[in-house]
């Protein structure tokens, strides 16, 4: 008993992590209809970025609003500069871009950092509390429980409340209605990126320390465990996004600690085809609905 | 020279010539009518008024001064359009679709592009009152309690708000009721019958005050009772309005003026009796439709 709360903790704080970048996941593929492959690189990249200022300010806060920071700065560029212009008449275009970005960032990070690990440390203590014997939660967890809820609760909050959120969500169903409304179709797709790559690069910070470090490589595996969450909740849904990312979490956690961490990749994959063997549009997804 | 004017507007896609030398001017308060069969280049014409199509030949002025049109910019000038199809957000509740439209602070558009108010040909404007720049001024047909007096209520309360959010929300719903579709706001467009989501495609292009309305086929797929209410909205309005139609009661009743266009060409251009008696149209438009 003491194994599975310990293990149900330690799910929902990875859940977490994975819920936020499979959200931002999904605020790229609402807005744009892109799987943005190159999100694991672009957070590694902020985070780099990151943890360099941190070294050389030892200020670890200041380094994680530099990434956060970076990640609205990268996202900016990537959609003005590359996305733009690359042709949506097949979806497979957007694919290749993304991962050509993929290995132009790791690339370059190589070049720069060296392709080992890197310390990256974490602002808290991941010691967990015990109570009465069992481990429950450390203070980094709750920091990143904070964290994602935070930002679940200011997209959420930006999505409904805001008329800028209104015109984003209007721009991604249909651009040129939206132009004819004067909507600036274009700057909302740009905030769009800048938001989920801020919020890709944020989850980075989060569970980097909980990993081996910084490595060009350190987001491979975040990245299609939350493609997995985004993918099980549903690409068109936020809600699904963050439940999928929980749930993932959790299976992760269950399954490396009852039956071994080698199982783990492989549990992964199996809920991605159970899922979409049952519900192709994802658990929260709309199924398509033709009209007569 | 106020309002909106084509001159000598020609577009050619490839060989294709689908507008030629076609020149036209929507002053303050007309309702002007595009007709013609199918493929005479009327949506076209639209489409250049919008942006979406440049034209190759030919220049746009508003206002006197040279136009340019951007999708994007156009509710700032003062331009708004309805589209063939209805166009609304399947996934915005019908106040949503509105609000998309509603500009965040009501001045904004008179402000950067000068008077729009006191324009001529807009009988009921005085100044000081809400009712001239909201473009509409009779009550929405179908909209059974609704009361002259009942309508103007609401843009008071809507210059009172302060600008942003809750100015759009009020000037939203404003929009809908004119329309006579507020009591649907909280429903997706999916739930709601052909004709009323084309009220709300109405009031989506009504919320940004436009001085010039662009009307697509507004009344197709439409019965002749709704037709009738929509007749009455487009009559109520004090804006300007170009509007390509092909039911004929519904022009030749609400129109000011007619341009009939055939195979991207002006065949006839005058009231709606010269149009009736002039013998082009009756071959170019009436022979060819039967």
């Amino acid at each position: 008993m003491d194994r599975f709360v310990f293990l149900t903790f330690d799910g929902l704080s990875r859940g977490a992590v994975y819920a936020a970048f499979a959200l931002a996941l999904v605020l790229i593929w609402r807005a744009t209809r892109i799987v943005n492959f190159a999100q694991g690189a672009m957070a590694v990249a902020t985070a780099y970025a990151g943890y360099s200022v941190s070294a050389a300010t030892g200020s670890y806060w200041l380094g994680f609003g530099v990434a956060v920071l970076a990640g609205i700065v990268l996202g900016t560029v990537t959609e003005r500069v590359v996305m733009r212009f690359v042709d949506h008449s097949s979806p497979l275009n957007e694919v290749v871009v993304a991962l050509g970005l993929v290995l132009v960032i790791q690339g370059v990070l190589g070049m720069i950092y060296g392709n080992e690990f890197r310390p990256a440390a974490a602002p808290f203590s991941r010691d967990a509390f015990t109570v009465g014997g069992v481990a429950l939660l450390s203070r980094f967890d709750l920091f990143v429980f904070a964290a994602v809820g935070a930002v679940v609760a200011a997209l959420a909050l930006l999505f409904t409340r805001t008329d800028t959120g209104l015109r984003m969500r209007a721009s991604a169903f249909a651009p040129d209605v939206s132009r004819l409304l004067g909507v600036n179709v274009g700057g909302m797709l740009t905030l769009g990126w800048a938001l989920a790559a801020a919020v890709g690069s944020l989850a980075g910070m989060l569970v980097l320390p909980t990993e081996l470090g910084l490595h060009p490589n350190a987001m491979d595996i975040v990245f299609v465990s939350s493609f997995t969450a985004a993918v099980v909740g549903g690409l068109d849904s936020a809600v699904g996004s963050v439940v999928g990312g929980l749930v993932v979490g959790l299976l992760l956690s269950y399954v490396s600690g009852y039956l071994g961490a080698t199982v783990a990749p492989i549990a992964v994959l199996v809920l991605l085809v159970v899922v979409l063997l049952g519900r192709p549009g994802g658990l929260f997804g709309r199924s398509a609905a033709r009209a007569v | 020279m106020s309002g909106l004017v084509l001159d000598r507007i020609g577009v050619r896609f490839g060989g294709l010539v689908a507008l030629d030398g076609v020149s036209l001017r929507v002053a303050p308060g007309r309702t002007v009518g595009v007709i013609g069969p199918n493929g005479a280049g009327k949506t076209t014409l639209f489409n250049v008024v919008c942006g979406f199509v440049s034209p190759t030949g030919g220049s746009l002025t508003l206002d006197g001064r040279p136009l340019r049109p951007r999708p994007h910019r156009l509710t700032r000038l003062g331009i708004a359009r309805t589209l063939q199809g209805v166009g609304l957000f399947s996934g915005l509740t019908v106040l949503e679709n509105v609000l998309v439209a509603a500009p965040a602070t009501p001045g904004e558009r008179a402000a950067t592009h000068g008077v729009t108010a006191a324009a001529p040909g807009e009988t009921a404007a005085t100044p000081g009152k809400e009712v001239a720049p909201h473009g509409v001024t009779a009550a929405a047909p179908g909209e059974t309690a609704a009361t002259p007096g009942e309508e103007v209520a609401p843009h008071g309360v809507t210059a009172a708000a302060p600008g942003g959010k809750a100015g759009g929300r009020d000037r939203a719903m404003a929009a809908l009721e004119r329309c006579g579709v507020a009591e649907r706001a909280g429903d997706l467009p999916g739930m709601l019958p052909y004709a009323l989501r084309k009220r709300v495609a109405l009031a989506r292009a009504l919320v940004s005050d436009p001085r010039i309305l662009l009307l697509d086929e507004p009344a197709g797929g439409l019965s002749a009772r709704e037709i009738d209410e929509l007749r009455e909205l487009i009559a109520g309005l004090s804006c300007a309005v170009l509007l390509v139609e092909h039911h004929m009661d519904l022009v030749m009743s609400v129109c000011d003026e007619i341009l009939v266009l055939d195979f991207g060409r002006p065949v006839a251009h005058g009231t709606p009796d010269e149009i009736r008696a002039d013998e082009a149209v009756a071959d170019a438009y009436l022979g060819a439709a039967g």
